[in-house]
This record gives C-alpha cells, structure tokens and sequence, in this order.
C-alpha cells in the first residue's frame, strides 16, 4: 500500500480572473459546471478526518495540504478561517500540518495575510511574468488586465510582517512572451522561489509552435536559464533545480519531472476523491476516480488504477521513456501531457523534444565551464586545475615554520576545501517545504549572488573557521543535530556576508538557542515566544530586527599582527573539539584573554618571527574552552575548523605562545595533508612516542613530531640566554621526541615519497640543531 | 621503501584538491553532487577524514606542555 501525504483541497469551485489558458475551465474537463461553488464545513469535516485517520495508521511525519480552487479567497475570511481551523484541529493532534494556498493573488489583502501568520499558511501566486505576458491570459471576465491587483497582493508579502508567507510565485510559459522580461519581472517581485510551468497541453491537442520550430519551449526556457545561471542562480527555479537534482540521482521538487512518485490526492468541493488536477486537460472526467471522502478512506482511494500508476513513479513510464537516456531527469514528463486518445498516457510527454533538448543544455552548460573528464584513451590527458604549492613552499613548510607565499598558498587551497564543502551543502538545498527550508533556500540563493557580486566579502565569512565545522555537520549530521536548523544557517552566513559587503537585504534568519546568529559578526539574542524565526535587515549603516527586540552581543576580537582574530564565545557551530567551549565570557575574562593574546604574539614574534608571520596569517580565531580545575595548558585543533585554535587560558603568557605555536603546527599539517598524501592510510599499525604513553597511528606520530618540532624551535631560542635553567633541558626532551618519531616513521615504510619528503625536511631541522651544540 | 598503497587518489593525474576559487557557488554546488567530479572526491575524502579509524581524532590535542 503507498502512502499519500499531499492533498489539494478544493474551497471554492469558481475563478474571479478569466484566464483562457486555464485547465479547470477551459481544457477537456468541464465537471466544474456540476461541482458546488464552495466547500461547505461537513465536506471539509469529513476530508479533515480521512486524512487525519490515514496520517495515524500510518503515522506519517507531515502531511502537506494546499488549498485550491478555482480561486481558494473566494470564500472570503471567514469561510477560509473555519477551513483551517477544521484542518488544524482533526490533523495536527496526529502528524506535522504543512498548510499552503495557491491563489492568482488579487484578493489578497492584510485580514487574510493576518489569517494565514495565524495558521503557518505559505502564499503561491500565479503570475505570468511582465504586463504585457500576463494580460496575454490572465484577464478578468471583461477583458481587464489583473497585473496590477496581482501586484498589490505581492507588495503585501513582501513586507516584513508577511513575508514568511510568501512561497513564490507560479509563472505558465507562453513562448510568445520575452523570456527575458518575464525571468526580470518575476524576480522584480523578490519571490523565495518561483516555477516554470510547460501551458498543458497532450498529443490530442498539442501545444503551440511556431512554424518551424522543433523545441521552441526549450529554447525559450533555456534563454532564462542562461541568463539565471551568469545571474548566479539569484532565486530557486523549481524546474532547473529539480530537473539538475533529477539528473543527478536525487529527488524532484514538482511532478512534472522526474521520476519519483506522486503521493497528491485532489479532493473536490463536493468530497470527491480526485488525481491531479492537471488531469483535466487530458479528457472530460479524466481525474474522477468514483470515490468521495464519505465513503471512501485514502488507502481505498490510493488503490484505485490510476492514483496507483502515479504512486508507481518510474513504472508507469512507457517503453520510450523507459529505454530513453534523459529519463532520470525528466522522468517522462508530467503525466497530463503523455495523454493520447487510444494510447491513453502511454507515451512520452507532448513535450519530449523539448525536454530532452532543455536537459541536454543544462547538462551541457555545466559540462564546458568544468574540469575535463580524463580524456578516451589514446588521447592526451588535459590538466585539471589543482592546487600545488608554490616551488620550496613545501620544503620550507617541512622545515617547521614555511613562509609567507606557502602559507598563502595553503590558504588557497583552503578557500577550495571551504567552497567545496559549502557547495556540496548547497547541492542538498532545495525550494523548501517548510519555514526552515525556505529559509536555507534564502540564504543560500543570497549567497550565490554575493558570491558573484562581492566575492572578497562571502570569502571573509565563508572562511571563518565554524563555518567548515557548520558544513561537516551538515553533510554527515549527528544524532543530535536538527538538519532542517543547521541547513537554515546559510541564511546567517548570508547576511553576514551582506553586512560586510554592505549590501541591503531583507531576510529571515533562524532562532537557535534564543539567538539568531551572523558568523565571525555577532550574535542576536531574541524573545524566543515570538516564534523561531526573525526577520532582520541589512543595511550599509548595520543590521536591525524587525519588529522585536533583541540584545546585540558582538564577536569580541583582538589584533595580531595588524589583523583582527576573534575570541569567539557565540558561534553556535564552534563546539567541534573533544573539550566543551566556554560560554560567553565575563568582560573580566575577556580583558585577561585580550591582555594574554596580545602579549603572547608579540612573545611569539620576538623569540620565533618567521613562526610568528604565518601564525599571524592563519589565525582567525581563538576558542575559549570551558575552564577546568587544575588543568591550563589544554589545546586543540580540529581538522573542520582550520583557523582555529582552541584552548584554556594557560597560568602564563609563554605557555599562551607555545599553545599558539603549536596548535598551528597542527592546522597546516591538516592543510597540507588534504593537498599531498603523506602516509598509507590503509596501515593500521600504532607506533610508541615520547610525548605520550598511548600508541599513536602514523598520523597521529606525524602531527605530534611536526608540532613538537615547532616547540622545540622555542626552547631552542630560549636556550640562547644562559641564566634560563630550564630551557636546555625541556628543549632536548622536544628535540629527542621529534628525532625518534620520525625515525619511527621511517623504518616503518607508512610514508608516501610527499610523507618521506616532509619527513625529510623535518630531519634537517632536527640535525641542524644537532650541529648547533 | 616508499608505500603508495592507501592512496586516496583514483586517478593520481587528479589533483587532491581541485581550484574552485574562481568558480561560482551553484557550479561548485553542481560539481559536489557530480560523483565523477573531483570536487565531489575530495568532500567525500574530507568527510572520511573526519571518521577513519587510521587517522588520529579530529581534534588533535597536546595535553602535556
């Protein structure tokens, strides 16, 4: 038995706008003429129950219900108010209630906008695009155009009161129109998200085509995704999304690609059990399945041939489609338009040539802006761009400290690292189906127009260390984690980037332990009973809260070196090594961190300044950790988190200069390992070390010599001044640690030639202290 | 004796990290869920990094200055 968790309910049979494209009045089906005009509340009663009752047998998560027409405000406040009360009050006690209206938009006004804040209800609105393509259908029944109402509604949603209403906008293709000024005017409306709609049409009556054209709707689509495209893909577009995720094996967001199955149910105003509506299109009665919610319960209804020849998906393709090397993508094409008298929906799509020609360019676009494939044999391999250090950057990196160009370079290439780990969150985001998703898409569409337009400003806070440790958590979460809330953080790391960019924007951020967050900037904490969301603006003057208060705690930060590090206490993603962080600290606290800092870099830089330099490169942040009794000179590094030093505040500013020190050893060890193989990762074999009591794998031995390296170098300096008692002897214990380590390393062949030649280096500096004795 | 086993590189003529800096985001985003991409191979070398039990813990620490 399939399971059906979306529903269309039809309020109101009857449409204010008279648009001659429309399938409900204008298509194959005419059984509008014997529907009621509205849904009265027995009717909406006993569909309430039904899917309420098969939510619970089957306990599903969420169930999606849109409420539909004809044009759903035509029955008014009230009636839409008892509607969704019914709704909540039969459903929500038993799965998640996901509500959304789908209206042309002109009667919307601030009484309904308030109706639906009060019930989660997203807002769908259909607009053709620019004036003059949507007066070409959507007219009143005399011939007025119904632009500018349609616009009134948007404006409403725009404002910030109402704009978590807006869902996006639904936009049917006339390949008359400028493809060009539609994209323009439906981005003028500032949607979330908007869609593309093929005009229905089936092999009985296909759609319009200008003589001679063969894929005119490709081209025409094609043209706005071109332009979307070096547009920095500003705004999710349903179909190019879903038809990209489809190609690449994962879900569609709408039913007219791809080829998972569609779990939609319609149910009429007079409780019928309908198919997709689109079905309308393909004959009279076409969608009626006999069933109605009085009698008949879902699972009976999903029985019936032609709902479950949808739930099927990819099984209820024709042979074509089947055998056909697009169909992934397209997944036959909404099945409306396969519809053919005699062969019934056995078909491919009317569509076909157009999609399999708009598939090829989205493929095809993608394929000569990217890294060749290795080349068929016997050709010449054509070089991927990669990163490599700069000639001796390597050598002097394994020599302890590297230099300045080395550490440029390694910074490069984590800039790749940070970027593509940031795309591979950004491939997983889609429309949105709920608040947080819509939220992640906003954000994340916001993001790749500043990636575009002000690239050194999304660098300055993609870069920021917790925003690898956010990607790594978003892309394998754990078994705490609320991915939807994670996901939703883009939105922060947008407006941060705004801010720095200095660019206006209006956005809704998610609430996250009583705070909403802007990475490496500060964070916001907010009254959490006005909801778990917050609409802030970004301005060229800063960044304010619309409509609540909220108490603004900065990212205190320290200079070294003439540049900014922070001392992070807020970042909600900084929690990524084995100790706890501390929580915000007490200005006290902060004033000892600032006084330590300072003084600890300028330690570092008198005794070790080409250490001291790079340090200073690839510092961005410190973490506070939770203090311990007893225990100051605790450190740490995580792999995800490059740029980061966490660490206790040790009892005196040289061991703050040793942490420093050390803990950087450690982030550019990590870096270069993700840019050479150093060791055979497949050797399981533990090797003693001097520094610890445990075994320690071979990377483990070689983040521990390499950092030790770095520490013995300071002793080494510290020995230079005879009355220091201490130094020869704690320096000769370093030096004795790293010599031993790293002729373990070498006995045990675990090294690659790049690991040998770390290694290498590494020696030189060891026996360069050997001679200095 | 140098050990080249347990390289990670499928195709040693692939860089280890490929250049993606002046790339835009959608693209990169495209080029991570492409499995045949290298900016795919090296996320999922990055994720894996994260638990191998060969390598040492993600976050390596000195506990004894």
């Amino acid at each position: 038995l399939e399971l059906v968790s979306q529903y269309v309910l039809k309020v109101h049979s009857r449409c204010d706008l008279s648009c001659d494209h429309c399938y409900v009045y204008e298509h194959a089906d005419q059984t509008w003429r014997t529907k009621p005009r509205r849904l009265i509340e027995l009717t909406a009663g006993q569909a309430a129950i039904r899917i309420a009752e098969h939510a619970a047998q089957h306990r599903l998560d969420t169930v999606h219900v849109v409420l539909h027409g004809g044009e759903p405000l035509l029955l008014g406040h009230d009636g839409l108010s008892a509607v969704l009360q019914t709704l909540r009050a039969r459903i929500a006690p038993v799965t998640r209630l996901s509500l959304r209206i789908q209206t042309n938009g002109v009667l919307l006004d601030e009484r309904l906008c308030d109706l639906f804040a009060e019930y989660g209800v997203q807002v769908g609105v259909s607009l053709d695009g620019d004036q003059a393509a949507n007066d070409r259908h959507r007219r009143f029944p005399d011939g007025r155009s119904s632009h500018a109402a349609v616009r009134r509604g948007l404006a409403l949603l725009r404002r910030p009161a109402y704009r978590q209403l807006y869902a996006g906008l639904l936009c049917t293709v006339d390949v008359a129109n400028d493809p060009i000024a539609v994209y323009e005017a439906l981005l003028a409306e500032q949607p979330p998200a908007f869609d593309l709609l093929l005009p229905h049409a089936t092999w009985d009556h296909p759609p319009s085509r200008p003589p001679g054209a063969a894929a005119p709707y490709a081209a025409w689509l094609g043209t706005i995704y071109d332009r979307w495209r070096a547009d920095g893909c500003p705004v999710p577009i349903r179909l190019f999304d879903s038809l990209r995720s489809a190609w690449h094996g994962h879900r569609s967001w709408t039913e007219a690609v791809g080829t998972d199955s569609v779990d939609l149910l319609v149910i009429d105003t007079d409780g019928a059990w309908e198919q997709a509506d689109s079905l309308k299109t393909a004959f009279d009665g076409a969608p009626a399945t006999g069933r109605n919610v009085f009698d008949h319960s879902v699972d009976q209804v999903a029985a019936h041939p032609g709902v479950a020849a949808r739930l099927a998906g990819a099984g209820a393709l024709c042979a074509t489609c089947r055998a056909c090397p697009v169909v992934r993508a397209c997944g036959g094409g909404l099945y409306a338009h396969r519809y053919k008298t005699g062969s019934g929906f056995d078909n491919p799509s009317v569509y076909c040539a157009d999609l399999k020609a708009l598939i090829e360019q989205l493929t095809t676009v993608r394929s000569s802006t990217r890294p060749a494939r290795p080349p068929p044999a016997a050709s010449a391999p054509e070089p991927v761009a990669g990163h490599v250090l700069p000639p001796d950057a390597f050598d002097r990196l394994a020599a302890g400290p590297g230099d300045p160009a080395g550490m440029a370079a390694l910074l490069d290439s984590r800039w790749s690292v940070i970027r593509s780990l940031v795309g591979a969150v950004g491939a997983g985001i889609g429309p949105g189906h709920d608040e947080l998703g819509r939220i992640a898409a906003d954000g994340w569409a916001l993001l790749c127009t500043l990636d575009a337009e002000a690239p050194d400003a999304v660098r300055e806070v993609l870069s920021y260390p917790y925003v690898q440790a956010w990607a790594v958590r978003c892309l394998r979460p754990a078994q705490d984690a609320d991915p939807g809330l994670d996901r939703a953080h883009l939105a922060g790391l947008a407006a941060a980037a705004a801010l720095r960019a200095q660019v206006p924007v209006e956005l809704v951020l998610p609430v996250r332990a009583g705070a909403i967050y802007l990475p490496s900037v500060g964070a916001l904490a907010v009254d959490t009973s006005a909801g778990q969301t917050a609409s802030v603006r970004v301005s060229p003057d800063g960044f304010s809260l619309a409509g609540r208060p909220g108490r603004w705690q900065p990212v205190r930060q320290v200079t070294i070196a003439g540049r900014p590090v922070t001392v992070d206490d807020l970042d909600p993603f900084r929690d990524c090594q084995v100790w706890a962080p501390a929580e915000r600290l007490p200005d006290p606290s902060w004033q000892a961190w600032r006084r330590a800092l300072e003084a600890a870099a300028a330690g570092l830089a008198a005794r070790l300044p080409k250490y001291a330099e790079v340090v200073a490169m690839g510092l961005r942040s410190v973490l506070p950790l939770r203090p311990e009794q007893g225990d100051h000179s605790r450190s740490g590094t995580a792999r995800h988190a490059f740029g980061a030093l966490a660490m206790a505040l040790p009892a005196d500013v040289d061991t703050l200069s040793v942490l420093l020190l050390h803990e950087m050893q450690h982030a550019k060890l990590a870096a270069l390992g993700d840019l050479y193989d150093l060791f055979d990762r497949g050797d399981g074999r533990l090797f003693q070390v001097g520094w610890r009591a445990d075994p320690r794998p071979a990377e483990g031995v070689l983040h521990g010599a390499y950092a030790h390296l770095a520490v013995a170098e300071w002793w080494q300096a510290r020995r230079q001044d005879p009355a220091d008692r201490v130094a020869e002897r704690t320096f000769q214990l370093y030096r004795s640690w790293v010599a031993e380590a790293l002729n373990a390393l070498l006995r045990a062949s675990v090294l690659t030639a790049d690991g040998e030649r770390l290694v290498g280096g590494m020696g030189q500096t060891v026996e360069a202290w050997s001679d200095a004795q | 004796v140098v050990s080249t086993a347990g390289s990670t590189r499928g195709n040693p003529d692939l860089p280890l990290v490929p250049d993606v800096q002046g790339v835009l985001l959608p693209e990169v985003a495209d080029r991570a869920a492409d499995a045949d991409d290298p900016v795919a191979g090296l996320v999922q070398r990055f994720m894996d990094s994260m638990e191998s039990p060969s390598r040492v813990p993600i976050t390596m620490f000195n506990s004894a200055i």
